[in-house]
């Protein structure tokens, strides 16, 4: 009787899931008619009652997700979806996980994320732009018809089976670990983010607001939050390859990452441009460029995604329904260029460049150099396409084209990161920079010939860290210069630093994203140029050197799961003489599903990582051992919480002070 | 069972419907949100004060040459006393505007001891 309940109980989640999605469909078609047809016929009635409405579309998408997500702790197999993406043998943790390993059920988390943002977002603009809301709203609601619409047509995650399976075909087990709790959300998130200041642009421009400022602030929080979210997506991801992949890389130019990376470059040009729209009422119609780009551009990704005709190495959300997401990004670029081309007029600028020697002009060179980033590796992704329609051979193109040409670029770019910010708004003159940087350029003399010294002879790299080191130094010297001056009237050296940093919080917090930046680039320099990699076949008690590094192959461990057999090598590791311990990388090998999984053991300190993957171990224990140095790739992974630590506070609220004020002189006689 | 859930579902978009519907003669959704001041004045009065703050700033780090910080904090005190004027403020809310930008600027730059520019910016009004 219980368990006849039970099933009772577990099919009708399923289906209340259904029909949540069936009313979200509907719900969402009303606030996207409602709004637009409200707005024409000046009906409060009707926009407002889309607005409510809207509100109501994450109760429902949340209904169905719980719906999905019981379906998996419940291994109901009935459920396509469920069968697909998990076993009985699944920790049922994660159910989480699963939720969005595939397809249909990443597309659901995707909308039910974007809903939830999106009902934020409308609830702070309607308190500052009224007008404009409505416009959001209907734009927002036409994204989420699409998404409802694609899961109950194409692929319907609560969609049943017509025979129940007695188990699942299981979850691919490269999923199986910790970081897929956070990176494929955070990555998702911060993609699905980027229609929040898309919308409230559009909203702008369709309410014929384009010249009027007022949306700067809301668009630029949106736009920061989805960068951050975005940034900090990447970087899991590559972290997660890196430590856990057992590539002993963390970037491989692929497709799917190259789809993350095209929307980051343009909205990194869009949140430092919309600061000269702040500052200057300059940039307005570029602006509207850059987002119409940066959502095209998260579009494209969802394409490549889900089964574009891009190959790439990824396996997670393949399906075959690219085209359907090509033809909404095609649609809504389209749509907003019209737009667009029909405001145009509403978006002249309000004040000219004074001179080439300013920030903002600064800006412009670096928001030049982003998009010519992100349209060589859009170029770089989609080649193979149009190599297979020219003569029937899919040709693809490597890491060295991206490094070859993007490298530079990326590398000019961090240069300029250096110079902006210590150039004024409107004017500034050669000899003053020239001036200014003389600190930092004595620096960039000095480093090479110290690393020079240390053994790093590649010129490339000398020449990247003698750009870094111009970066951080600027943003270290323009600390103490401030510090200095408040430190003279009476603060002590930490209540004067601090105080300078709150008192501008978007520049201050702009610069430790820098310095995070910096660090970043000097991991990506270190591993690119100086990584090292070698194969070892060794047995049990063999011993090798590599470097300063010597390591004993001890053992082999071999150990049964019900869905896998793990063989653990471990190694007895030196440096210099002085004992690291041991290390135990590792091999799966996933029966059912034919794939092997390796996974490296890493030692990482601030200098190298020495990393160890097992390629392969016979049944007579003799393995064959990928060896790699990589130098400076923990810069990298702390990047990521002092960019995040620099992106919240550029946007936190002003009103956050210290205590007490500076010694404030009355100017005001 | 699942005829009540559904029911009850759909419920809430229908009684948001019939909410605003009852609520239609107070509902003023095409009307802009008015301030004593136009917003457009008000984010240049920003944008100016932001600019003088910078502009003290960078003075006081050594980043501006003396000429082009005057040339700069001119154009901005322009800009700000060409938004006061058009506020049509009250010598109080002016007071208190200038107040707040005084305390804004020394903040900035502490090594501020003049008192030349806001008294431009008074003079300009």
């Amino acid at each position: 009787m219980f368990a006849v309940l039970m099933i009772w109980r577990e099919k009708l989640a399923i289906d209340l899931g259904n029909i949540a999605l069936v009313i979200a469909m509907i719900v969402s078609i009303y606030a996207m008619l409602g709004s637009f047809l409200g707005i024409s016929r000046r009906s409060d009635v009707l926009v407002m009652s889309a607005r409510y409405l809207f509100f109501t579309i994450p109760i429902f998408l949340l209904l169905s997700a719980v719906a999905l997500v019981y379906a998996f702790v419940r291994h109901d197999f009935s459920v396509r979806y469920v069968a697909e993406n998990s076993n009985l043998a699944m920790p049922s943790e994660y159910a989480w996980v699963a939720f969005y390993a595939g397809n249909s059920g990443s597309l659901l988390f995707l909308v039910l994320v974007f809903s939830v943002l999106a009902t934020i977002a409308i609830l702070t603009l309607r308190r500052k732009l009224p007008i404009v809301s409505h416009y959001s709203v209907g734009i927002m609601a036409f994204v989420v018809t699409f998404f409802v619409f694609v899961m109950l047509f194409f692929a319907n995650p609560l969609e049943r089976l017509p025979i129940t399976p007695s188990d699942g075909q299981g979850i691919n087990p490269l999923l199986i670990h910790f970081g897929m709790f956070i990176h494929p959300p955070v990555l998702m998130t911060g993609l699905v983010s980027i229609t929040i200041p898309f919308s409230i642009s559009m909203g702008v421009l369709m309410a014929g607001q384009g010249g009027e400022d007022s949306w700067i602030d809301i668009g630029r929080i949106w736009a920061m939050l989805s960068w951050l979210v975005l940034t900090l997506g990447l970087l899991m991801g590559s972290w997660w390859a890196y430590t856990i992949l057992g590539w002993g890389g963390y970037w491989a130019w692929d497709p799917v990452e190259n789809s993350g990376l095209m929307p980051w470059l343009i909205l990194t040009a869009f949140v430092h441009s919309i600061m000269v729209q702040k500052r200057r009422g300059m940039f307005r119609m570029w602006n509207m460029i850059l987002i119409i780009l940066a959502f095209s551009m998260a579009q494209l990704g969802m394409f490549i995604n889900r089964g574009g005709p891009v190959p790439s190495v990824h396996s997670f959300a393949q399906s075959s329904m690219g085209w359907l997401f090509l033809g909404f990004m095609v649609f809504t670029f389209l749509i907003s260029i019209a737009i667009f081309c029909f405001r145009v007029d509403t978006l002249k600028s309000s004040a000219k460049l004074d001179s080439i020697v300013s920030r903002e002009s600064v800006f412009l060179f670096q928001n030049v150099l982003f998009i010519v980033v992100a349209l060589v590796t859009l170029w770089g992704t989609i080649f193979p396409v149009f190599s297979e329609t020219i003569d029937d051979t899919v040709m693809t193109i490597g890491r060295p084209f991206f490094d070859q040409v993007n490298g530079p670029i990326l590398l000019a770019i961090i240069l300029f990161m250096g110079i902006g910010p210590l150039l004024p708004w409107r004017k500034s003159r050669f000899k003053v920079l020239l001036n200014v940087l003389k600190l930092p350029l004595l620096v960039a003399v000095l480093l090479p010939i110290i690393l020079l010294f240390l053994g790093i002879t590649n010129p490339l790299a000398l020449v990247a860290f003698s750009i870094c080191s111009i970066s951080a130094t600027g943003i270290f010297y323009e600390w103490i210069k401030g510090t200095r001056v408040r430190h003279r009237h009476g603060e002590n050296w930490v209540s004067a630093f601090l105080r300078l940093l709150l008192g501008n919080r978007p520049r201050y917090g702009g610069y430790i994203i820098h310095l995070g930046i910096v660090m970043l680039a000097i991991g990506v320099v270190g591993s690119s140029f100086y990584d090292f990699q070698k194969d070892f076949v060794m047995s049990p008690g063999d011993s090798s050197e590599v470097g300063d590094y010597s390591f004993k192959y001890l053992d082999v461990e071999t150990k049964q799961f019900s869905d896998r057999e793990e063989q653990i090598a471990r190694f007895e590791v030196s440096k210099n003489s002085d004992s690291i311990g041991i290390m135990s990388p590792f091999r799966s090998f996933y029966p059912e599903k034919r794939i092997s999984a390796t996974r490296g053991a890493i030692h990482s300190t601030l200098v190298e990582d020495f990393y160890i993957v097992a390629s392969e171990i016979s049944e007579n224990k003799q393995g064959v051992f990928r060896i790699y140095i990589n130098p400076l790739v923990w810069w990298m992974w702390l990047a990521g919480p002092i960019i995040f630590l620099g992106a919240i506070f550029a946007i936190s609220p002003s009103k956050i002070t210290l205590g007490k004020r500076v010694k404030e002189n009355s100017l005001v006689s | 069972m699942l005829v009540i859930g559904s029911f009850l579902l759909s419920l809430i978009p229908l009684s948001l419907i019939i909410f605003v519907f009852f609520r239609r003669s107070s509902l003023r959704e095409f009307e802009e949100i008015h301030t004593s001041f136009d917003p457009q004045l008000k984010i240049q009065w920003d944008n100016a004060i932001q600019g003088l703050v910078n502009a003290e700033i960078e003075n006081g780090i050594g980043n501006l040459d003396q000429s082009d910080y005057e040339w700069i904090r001119g154009q901005y005190i322009n800009e700000a006393a060409s938004a006061l004027r058009s506020m049509r403020l009250t010598k109080i809310q002016e007071d208190k505007l200038l107040e707040d930008l005084n305390q804004k600027i020394v903040s900035a730059n502490p090594d501020l001891g003049t008192i030349d520019g806001i008294v431009g910016l008074r003079n300009s009004t």
